[in-house]
C-alpha cells in the first residue's frame, strides 16, 4: 500500500508524522516546503485512503484598527499619562501632564477615564488647580500585549483571549473582529502505519548495475517518472539527403545496365569542346561562359591520331584554321559529356553504356535557381541499331524509374548531337520540368573519336529535378550549411530521402 | 538560346492562317524548335535554338509553320533579279589585312511598315550577337536602296581621313571621333581599331554608307516606309558572311520583298555574285534516315516530312534527293536532314523504343569503397555534410593550407576562386556557421579535391578523400584518432601513424598516416588560431585520409 504513495504524499504525511499532531494546512505546506495547493491535493488523496483525517473549523480573529494601530506604536494613552505623571514625582498638573504628552482634549478625557477604572492614578484638585496623582504603573497591560502582538504581525484569536481583555478591545474600538476557516489535518492510525513502511524503503531515481548486481532492487521503491514530459533532444548521424539522392540515380542507372565511369574536373578544351565539333570562337568558350584557368592553364593534349582526327574535322567542315593551342587551354569543365568523349575515345566494343554523375562548372549569377557549382548525369548508349527512338525509350525509361511517369520531347540543338532532343518530365505541383538533353553524337564526333556505331547521349541538369522531388526551393539547399536542417530534416512518405 | 518577339496577328497573317489557337500555335512551335517563353493579347517571347538563324524573326517562324501546318510544303521558291547594270561593289585591297569579305544584295518592294522593321532589326541585331560573335565575324549594314548610286567600293582608310554624320547623329564626325566618342564606336571599336585603317562602304556620289562593324550613315537610314532595301555583310569569314546575307533576303522574300543582286569585284579576275540563293543538292539514303530516327515510315511519308521541313524531297529508288534551302545554313550532313525528318514527322508523336539488349551496370570501384567508408562514419556517429568544390584562396589560407590550387581566371565571387585542396577548411567553415547549435558537432565529408600536379595531361590530379571533424567544448587528439583507429582496423589495412608538423594542427599533436609506407592522411588538433579566423571557439580534431590511396592499399592487401 505504501507503495502507491506518491513522493508528494510521502512528504506531507512525513510532515504529519513528526508534527505528532494536528496540523493547520498552511502550516503544514511550510513545513513540507511544498505549495499550498500541492498540499491540497494530496491530502484529499491522503484522506480518501484513511490515511489523514481533515478537519475545518471557523475562527474568530482580531485585525487592528487604525487607533488600535496608534496605540500598538505609542502605548495606551492612559498609561502614557500616568508614567508621565510618574515621572515629574507622582503628582502634576494636568497642564504639564498634557502638554508633555501632547494630547487633544477629548483623548486626554479618554485617557483620564480608563486611568482611573485601571486604578493607576486619581484627578484631584488642589489650589484651584486639577492635579494628577498616580500611586504606580505596571509593566505590562494585556490590553497593549495583544495589540503590539498584532502590530507585530501575530495572529490572534478571540477564544484565547480572557473576556475582560477582549471586552475593552472591542468596546475601545482599537480591533475589529473577522471570521477565517482553517482546514486542519490529522494523521491517522494507518496513515503513521504506512509512514512507517514508507520510512523503511528507500526511493531510488536511477536503477544502477549495483543495485541490481547486489539484488537490492528488491526492496527500493524505483521513484515513478512523469512518462509524458518533454526528453532532452538528441540527433541522429545521417547521411546527406543529396548524396542520398545521387545514390539513388546511380542505382537506377546501374539497374538499366549502364557502366560508370569519371574524368578531370579541371580538363582541356579538347576534350571539353573540340572532341564535341565546337567550333574554337563558339560563344560558350568564352570566358563569360566556361570557367578559365590562370592556374594551371595549358594541359598536353593527348596522341597524335586523335588530335590530327580533330583538327581534319574542324578544318573541313567549319573551314578555320584550328588551333592545338586553344585545344590546349585548360578549364574547369562545363559539362560531363567531355567525360563521355574521353571514354569513348578507347574505342570500347559495343553495346557501350555508360553514365558519368559529377560536378560541371559554369559562371552564372548566383541566387535561388543558379549556382557556378552542379551535378550532371551524363550517358551515353552506342550500339548498332541505337537510334533516336531507342534514345527517347532510354530517357523515359530513366525518367520512369524515377518516379516521373509523363514524359515529353521537342526539338533542340546541341553542337554535338544531330537530331537533338530535349526532354521535359511532369511534376504533380509544378507541371512540365524541361531537364532531359541528348541527342544522337554527329557523325563528326563519331569520326574523330574512331567509332563507327550510332552512340547516343544526353546530359541531364540533376539538381533541379533532386530540388523538385525533395522538395528544396533554393538551390543552395542541396549543400545546406544549417546543420539543424541536415540533423532534422523530415522523412515523408513522399519524399522519402 | 536567343529570345525573339513576335507579333501573333503579324506571324499569322504571313502562315496565311487565322484559325489557330493559342495552344495549337505554342504546341506547333515547340515542334519547330521555338519554345513559348511568354504569350501576350498580341506579343509572343519565343525562345529559338542557336542553329536556326533562319527563324531569329517572324517571316523565317512562319515559313517553317506554313511546312508543318501543311500550308506550304517544300523549298520555297523567291524570284530573285539578276545583277543589274551597275550593281557593283567593289573590293578595294586595302581592306584584306582590315576585314576581308563583304557581300551585297538589294531587296526591292517590301512592305516593312512598323513590324516589318522591328523584325529586320531584330534579325540583325540577333544575328551579330550569336552567328557574328559580336559582329566580329559578320556584321550586317541596312540602307534606304534609294538614296544610294551603284556602283559601290568597299575600302578602307585612315580614321581621320574620313568623316560622314552616323546613323542617329546630328553632325557629320570623323573615324577617329566615332571610334573614341560615339558609343557604338566605344562598344565595337576594339574590332578594328589596332588595324590602322576604318573599313568603309562608299556609294558612286561618294556618300559613305557605313563603316563596319561599327556604324551605318545616318544618309541611307531605313525607316518604316523604306521599300528598297540595300543590305551590307562584311567579316572576317566569307561562308558566314555569305550565309548572314542569305538569311536576310530569304526573310525579306518571305514578307514580299524581290531579291536583287550584285556583283562582287576583286581586281580585275575575281568576280562572285551574291547573295548565294540556289539551294544546295544533296543525295540522302532512305534507310540512312531510318537508321537515325528508328522512325519507320514508307518513302513517300519520309518525302512529305521533309516537305513539312521545307524541304524539297523527291524519292529515287532507294535514295532521296533533297534540296536543302540556301537559308538552312544549319544542315551539313546526312543527320541534319534526318533531324529535319522527324521535325515534320513530329517529336510528340515518335513512340519511344525500350531497347532489349541486356547489360550489366557496373559503379566504380572507388564509388562502392567510398559508400563502406561512408557507413562507417554513420556508425560512429558524424553526421554527412556536403560541400562545394569551390572556395576561396582566403579560406585555404585561412586554414593554412598550402597545396597548389587550381584558380580561375574570374571568379564569379570572392567566396569562390579556387577548387578545394583539402576537405577540412569547408568543414571547419560549416562548423563556424552553426556555433549556435548543440555540441558535440560530429561531422564528415566524403569527396573530391584538385592539386595541381605537372605530371598529367591536364596538369592537376582529382582526389577522393574522408574527413571527420569533432568539435565540443573539450575536444582532443584521441576523439578522432579513437574513430581513425577503429575504422582503419575494420577495413583491415596495415598502417603506422607518424608524429608529424603542420601548420593547421598544434605543434606535437599532428600525426601523419601512412599505409606501406605512404602518406593517406593527416590525423590532429585543429590550431586555436586557424579556429579563431573561423570564428570558432570550441576545440576541433579532425582528420583527413585519401580514399583513393586506401582504396589501393584495401583491394591488394
Amino acid at each position: 500500500m505504501a507503495l502507491e504513495l506518491s513522493d508528494g504524499e510521502i512528504r506531507v504525511l512525513k510532515c504529519l508524522g513528526d508534527a505528532k499532531k494536528t496540523l493547520e494546512v498552511s502550516e503544514l505546506a511550510k513545513r513540507a516546503g511544498l505549495s499550498l495547493s500541492s498540499v491540497m491535493s494530496y491530502l484529499e488523496g491522503l484522506s480518501q485512503r484513511g490515511l489523514v483525517r481533515l478537519s475545518a473549523e471557523d475562527e474568530d480573529y482580531l485585525i487592528l484598527t487604525d487607533e488600535g494601530r496608534k496605540y500598538a506604536e505609542e502605548g495606551l494613552p492612559e498609561r502614557r499619562i500616568a508614567r508621565r505623571a510618574l515621572d515629574l514625582g507622582g503628582r502634576a498638573t494636568l497642564q504639564e501632564v498634557r502638554k508633555a504628552v501632547g494630547m487633544s482634549d477629548e483623548e486626554l478625557r479618554i485617557a483620564l477615564g480608563w486611568m482611573r477604572r485601571k486604578g493607576l492614578g486619581e484627578v484631584v484638585a488642589i489650589g484651584g488647580e486639577r492635579v494628577i496623582e498616580v500611586r504606580g504603573v505596571p509593566a505590562e497591560d494585556s490590553v497593549e500585549e495583544v495589540l503590539k502582538s498584532l502590530a507585530g504581525g501575530g495572529r490572534v484569536r478571540t477564544k484565547d483571549l480572557p473576556q475582560e481583555v477582549l471586552s475593552e478591545l472591542k468596546t475601545r474600538r482599537l480591533v475589529s473582529i473577522v471570521q477565517q476557516r482553517r482546514r486542519l489535518a490529522t494523521i491517522t492510525e494507518s496513515g503513521l502505519e504506512a509512514l512507517s513502511r514508507v520510512q523503511q524503503i528507500r526511493v531510488v531515481g536511477a536503477l544502477t548495475a549495483d543495485l541490481i548486481r547486489s539484488g537490492e532492487w528488491r526492496s527500493v521503491y524505483l521513484k515513478p517518472y512523469d512518462v509524458s514530459a518533454e526528453p532532452p533532444r538528441v540527433y541522429p548521424a545521417r547521411k546527406h539527403f543529396y548524396a542520398e539522392f545521387l545514390d539513388r540515380v546511380r542505382r537506377i542507372l546501374l539497374e538499366m545496365g549502364f557502366v560508370e565511369a569519371e574524368g578531370p574536373y579541371v580538363e582541356l578544351e579538347f576534350w571539353n569542346f573540340d572532341v564535341l565539333f565546337q567550333a574554337q570562337d563558339h560563344p560558350a568558350r568564352e570566358i563569360h561562359d566556361c570557367f578559365v584557368l590562370v592556374e594551371p592553364s595549358m594541359g598536353r593534349l593527348p596522341h597524335n591520331e586523335l588530335v590530327e582526327a580533330v583538327k581534319r574535322v574542324h578544318e573541313t567542315k567549319w573551314g578555320y584554321p584550328w588551333s592545338e593551342e586553344r585545344a590546349s587551354r585548360l578549364i574547369l569543365r562545363s559539362h560531363t559529356t567531355a567525360v563521355s568523349a574521353r571514354f569513348l575515345a578507347k574505342r570500347p566494343r559495343p553495346p557501350v553504356k555508360m553514365f558519368c554523375i559529377s560536378k560541371v562548372f559554369r559562371p552564372d549569377i548566383i541566387d535561388a535557381t543558379h549556382f557556378i557549382e552542379f551535378t550532371q548525369v551524363d550517358g551515353i548508349y552506342g550500339d548498332k541499331g541505337v537510334n533516336l527512338r531507342t534514345l527517347l525509350g532510354v530517357l523515359r525509361d530513366f525518367a520512369q524509374r524515377l518516379g516521373f511517369e509523363e514524359v515529353r520531347f521537342r526539338p533542340s540543338y546541341f553542337p554535338f548531337t544531330e537530331p537533338s532532343v530535349e526532354g521535359s518530365v511532369y511534376h504533380p505541383q509544378l507541371g512540365w520540368i524541361e531537364c532531359l538533353g541528348a541527342g544522337m553524337f554527329r557523325p563528326e564526333v563519331l569520326e574523330s573519336l574512331g567509332i563507327d556505331y550510332p552512340v547516343a547521349a544526353w546530359g541531364i541538369g540533376i539538381d533541379r529535378l533532386a530540388m523538385t522531388l525533395l522538395g528544396i526551393s533554393d538551390i543552395r539547399e542541396l549543400y545546406s550549411r544549417d546543420l539543424r536542417f541536415l540533423r532534422t530534416r523530415a522523412v515523408t512518405s513522399q519524399c522519402p530521402l | 538560346m536567343p529570345t525573339i518577339g513576335v507579333s501573333k496577328r503579324d506571324l499569322l497573317e504571313l502562315v496565311g492562317k487565322r484559325s489557330l489557337s493559342d495552344e495549337e500555335l505554342a504546341e506547333a512551335l515547340e515542334m519547330l524548335k521555338a519554345e513559348v517563353k511568354a504569350l501576350g493579347p498580341d506579343e509572343i517571347t519565343l525562345e529559338v535554338t542557336a542553329d536556326r538563324a533562319d527563324m531569329f524573326s517572324v517571316e523565317g517562324i512562319a515559313r517553317s509553320l506554313k511546312g508543318f501546318l501543311e500550308v506550304e510544303l517544300g523549298a520555297p521558291k523567291y524570284p530573285v533579279r539578276e545583277v543589274e547594270e551597275g550593281f557593283v561593289v567593289e573590293v578595294d585591297k586595302s581592306v584584306r589585312g582590315v576585314r576581308p569579305f563583304v557581300a551585297c544584295a538589294a531587296v526591292l518592294g517590301c512592305p516593312l511598315g512598323e513590324e516589318g522593321l522591328r523584325q529586320l532589326i531584330q534579325l540583325q541585331e540577333v544575328l551579330h550577337r550569336t552567328h557574328g560573335r559580336n559582329r566580329k565575324k559578320f556584321a550586317i549594314g541596312l540602307h534606304n536602296f534609294d538614296v544610294v548610286r551603284t556602283p559601290i567600293v568597299y575600302t578602307a582608310k585612315r580614321f581621320e581621313e574620313f568623316k560622314f554624320t552616323p546613323l542617329e547623329g546630328d553632325r557629320e564626325m570623323n573615324g577617329k571621333e566615332i571610334i573614341e566618342r560615339h558609343p557604338k564606336g566605344m562598344e565595337y571599336g576594339w574590332i578594328i581599331k589596332d588595324k590602322g585603317l576604318a573599313p568603309l562602304l562608299i556609294d558612286a556620289n561618294g556618300n559613305i554608307l557605313s563603316m563596319p562593324p561599327i556604324i551605318n550613315s545616318e544618309y541611307t537610314k531605313v525607316s518604316t516606309r523604306t521599300r528598297n532595301l540595300f543590305i551590307d555583310v562584311t567579316g572576317t569569314d566569307l561562308k558566314a558572311v555569305e550565309d548572314a546575307l542569305a538569311i536576310l533576303v530569304a526573310n525579306l522574300a518571305e514578307r514580299g520583298g524581290q531579291i536583287v543582286r550584285f556583283e562582287v569585284r576583286e581586281g580585275q579576275s575575281s568576280k562572285r555574285v551574291e547573295p548565294k540563293t540556289e539551294h544546295r543538292l544533296m543525295t540522302v539514303s532512305y534507310n540512312r534516315l531510318i537508321e537515325v530516327t528508328g522512325i519507320e515510315v514508307p518513302l513517300d511519308e519520309v518525302v512529305r516530312c521533309l516537305m513539312k521541313s521545307r524541304l524539297d524531297a523527291i524519292a529515287r529508288g532507294e535514295h532521296l534527293d533533297v534540296a536543302v534551302p540556301f537559308y538552312r545554313v544549319d544542315v551539313m550532313d546526312d543527320v541534319d536532314v534526318a533531324e529535319d525528318f522527324a521535325i515534320g514527322y513530329g517529336y510528340n508523336r515518335i513512340i519511344p523504343d525500350v531497347p532489349s539488349v541486356t547489360t550489366r551496370g557496373r559503379e566504380l570501384e572507388l564509388v562502392s569503397f567510398s559508400r563502406l567508408c561512408r557507413e562507417l562514419m554513420i556508425g560512429y556517429g558524424f553526421q554527412e555534410v556536403l560541400n562545394y568544390m569551390f572556395t576561396s584562396d582566403k579560406k585555404l589560407d585561412d586554414a593554412c593550407v598550402y597545396e597548389k590550387r587550381v584558380r580561375v581566371a574570374k571568379p564569379v565571387s570572392s567566396d569562390y576562386t579556387c577548387l578545394r585542396t583539402s576537405l577540412i577548411p569547408p568543414l571547419l567553415d560549416f562548423l563556424s556557421e552553426n556555433t549556435h547549435m548543440e555540441y558535440p558537432q560530429k561531422i564528415f565529408e566524403i569527396g573530391d579535391v584538385v592539386i595541381v600536379d605537372e605530371t598529367f595531361d591536364e596538369r592537376s590530379l582529382h582526389d577522393k578523400r574522408m574527413a571527420a571533424l569533432h568539435a565540443d567544448y573539450k575536444a582532443g587528439y584521441e576523439d578522432v584518432q579513437a574513430v581513425l583507429y577503429s575504422f582503419l582496423r575494420i577495413l583491415n589495412v596495415k598502417f603506422i601513424v607518424k608524429k608529424d608538423s603542420k601548420n593547421m594542427m598544434i605543434e606535437g599533436r599532428c600525426a601523419s598516416v601512412l599505409v606501406n609506407g605512404e602518406v593517406v592522411g593527416l590525423i590532429g588538433e585543429i590550431r586555436p588560431e586557424v579556429l579563431l579566423r573561423f570564428g570558432l571557439q570550441t576545440p576541433v580534431a579532425a582528420f583527413e585520409i585519401s580514399l583513393s590511396k586506401l582504396y589501393r592499399a584495401w583491394r591488394t592487401g
